[in-house]
């Protein structure tokens, strides 16, 4: 039995294949763009053109993510939060605490063995500490955007930005590069940066809960990921495409739907 | 208008009526205008700051755009920011009323206060009781609507907010208030039950427009409403100062605890959603609410009074999808 997750995000669009015997059977990631809603179609037609299917052949679809009410052929939309949840508990059966750091939004999700959530806080008005918030910072570094984790592990100094706020964060780090602070140090200021404001939502939550998975593009940043482990005190568990699991988790929802 | 008595939060209104004034809660007049930013607008040309209360700005504006002359002022018990707008609403020319509710709950320092207001307002005590008798009146429907949203079911949590939030006033006539919320309930009898997932909202009245509309859309319904309830005094006490003793709205955190906690048992509450105003001190509160209460509890901010922005929609949704998978019994 075939199903098929989208998730449709601020930034990247995911479909994914499932079949109930073999898994994952493909997926694709494009960029959302300005019209998501043909950005969900073509991901849908690419995903299925991969293994060679119709979508005729799909018995459930299920969107997820901001764009999932722009699907029109998804039968049913449900949020991340709980798609996010459904994907990791299928990669990580141990995962108690997922953290998803994507395009304009950090959430924090207390998971149970059964993959439901159970509690989730998440970033309010602003996208600070979200990939939004790098991509700005990388812009104002002039540093291309997935050499900045690298770059960012040789740091010597401790260097905080204390503004979280993307627009005073921007300027505190123009600053910083005219005191002629190192950039690596810069760099990993702003991933701590990040990694504290983490570290904020998890403890509303009550703390670190062992299994942690991270997942969303910004687990792609290695700089980040080091940082919250450090925070944290404890390793992250990262699936090897962690932009997927919101789609995944939409997918095997929809295969709860029809089994 | 200059019978109208303008004041920024519940107060004794029976005291107002009985006064022979209009009384006039300001948070309602700004927020059910046709575009209430107007006056955060005037607020702000008179010089408020933008980091500041949104409801604040907006009672400001409503006395100066429509030349309220008189304010009861909620001194304690209410607003952290509300000495300094009677201070300017007095330098504008204002007449304040300093009214307060005293933090310890003190009986006597609350007697006097209730006795300063009456003789501030120069009320003939002999017609107060007869004004308390009906508005006691208007009270029991009040209560009533508000078991029928959560036992019966049969109302809504919007309309269960309008009710009771206007009670603070009483749109101005307390009789035709009693007549208006008597027709209501002989509306709704036939209704169906309302279905969903039971939600519990706690903090003040809401400044964005459509919360209650989007609860209901994503499959959940508003069964308690913490301060509008209190503002309709569900306590039927004989006596005025008793009566404003079990309002627990200005008496801290820790009063209104014991109200939520024993609301949440009796309305069989699923999820609560506390809501708390951009700046307001009542957001530290919230430490003590979430590790407090035994249900799962969602905080949402709003600042201006627009619709909800499109994170806390998701917020909101992701939660009562939540309530409802451990209804289920998923969790």
């Amino acid at each position: 039995m075939l199903v098929a997750g989208i998730d449709i995000g601020s930034i990247t669009t995911e479909a994914l294949l499932f079949d109930k015997e073999k898994g994952i059977l493909g997926y694709t990631i494009l960029q959302t763009g300005a019209d998501s809603k043909k950005t969900a179609e073509i991901a849908l037609e690419k995903v299925l053109a991969d293994p060679a299917k119709n979508a005729s052949d799909v018995s459930y679809i299920i969107s997820t993510g901001c764009g999932r009410k722009r699907a029109a052929f998804a039968k049913e939309a449900i949020t991340e939060i709980t798609c996010i949840a459904k994907g990791v508990n299928y990669l990580f059966p141990e995962a108690r605490t997922i953290i998803d750091i994507g395009g304009q939004d950090t959430k924090v999700i207390r998971v149970n063995e059964r993959g439901r959530v159970v509690e989730f806080e998440m970033n309010d008005k602003c996208a600070a500490g979200t990939g939004r918030f790098i991509e700005v910072m990388a812009r104002a570094l002039n540093v291309e955007l997935d050499k900045i984790g690298e770059i960012s592990l040789s740091h010597k100094k401790d260097l905080t930005i204390s503004s979280i706020c993307t627009v005073f964060a921007e300027s505190e780090v123009i600053s910083l590069v005219s005191e002629g602070e190192e950039l690596e140090d810069i760099l990993y200021g702003i991933h701590r940066a990040i990694a504290d404001r983490t570290m904020g939502l998890i403890n509303r939550l009550g703390g670190v809960q062992k299994d942690v998975i991270m997942a969303g593009g910004v687990a792609k940043n290695i700089g980040v990921v080091k940082a919250l482990e450090k925070v944290m005190d404890t390793s992250l568990k990262i699936y090897v495409e962690p932009q997927i699991v919101g789609a995944l988790g939409a997918a095997i929802l929809a295969l709860e739907k029809v089994s | 208008m200059n019978q109208i008595v303008g004041f920024t939060t519940t107060i004794p209104v029976e005291v107002v009526f009985a006064g022979g004034y209009v009384p006039c809660d300001l948070n309602n007049i700004f927020i059910v205008d046709e575009n209430p930013l107007r006056f955060i607008e005037r607020a702000e040309r008179d010089g408020f700051p933008k980091s500041m209360c949104n409801w604040v700005k907006g009672i400001y504006g409503v006395v100066m755009e429509k030349n309220i002359s008189r304010v009861i002022t909620v001194m304690e018990g209410d607003c952290s920011n509300t000495q300094a707008l009677a201070e300017i609403l007095r330098y504008k020319g204002i007449q304040t009323i300093p009214f307060s509710y005293p933090y310890d709950r003190d009986r006597e320092v609350l007697k006097r206060e209730i006795e300063k207001l009456i003789d501030h307002l120069s009320v003939d005590k002999a017609k107060l009781s007869p004004v308390e008798e009906r508005i006691e009146k208007v009270r029991t429907n009040l209560a009533l609507i508000d078991r029928m949203t959560w036992d019966e079911k049969v109302v809504t949590g919007h309309e269960n907010h309008l009710w009771l939030v206007r009670s603070s006033d009483m749109l101005g006539d307390y009789e035709r208030y009693e007549d208006m919320s008597k027709d209501f309930i002989d509306s709704i009898k036939e209704r169906n039950r309302i279905q969903g997932v039971s939600i519990g909202y706690i903090g003040v009245p809401p400044i964005v427009t459509d919360l209650y509309d989007f609860i209901e859309s994503v499959g959940a319904n508003v069964v308690y409403n913490e301060t509008q309830r209190q503002f309709a005094l569900p306590y039927f006490e004989k006596d005025i100062v008793e009566r404003y003793l079990m309002y627990t709205y200005p008496y801290g955190i820790f009063s209104r605890l014991i109200d939520i906690n024993e609301e949440i048992e009796r309305r069989s509450i699923q999820g609560i959603i506390h809501y708390v105003q951009a700046f307001c001190f009542r957001a530290i509160e919230d430490v003590i609410l979430r590790e407090t209460l035994k249900v799962p509890v969602i905080t949402i901010e709003g600042d201006l009074p627009k619709k909800l922005d499109t994170r806390t929609k998701l917020r909101i949704e992701a939660f009562v999808e939540m309530l409802r998978e451990k209804g289920n019994g998923e969790n």
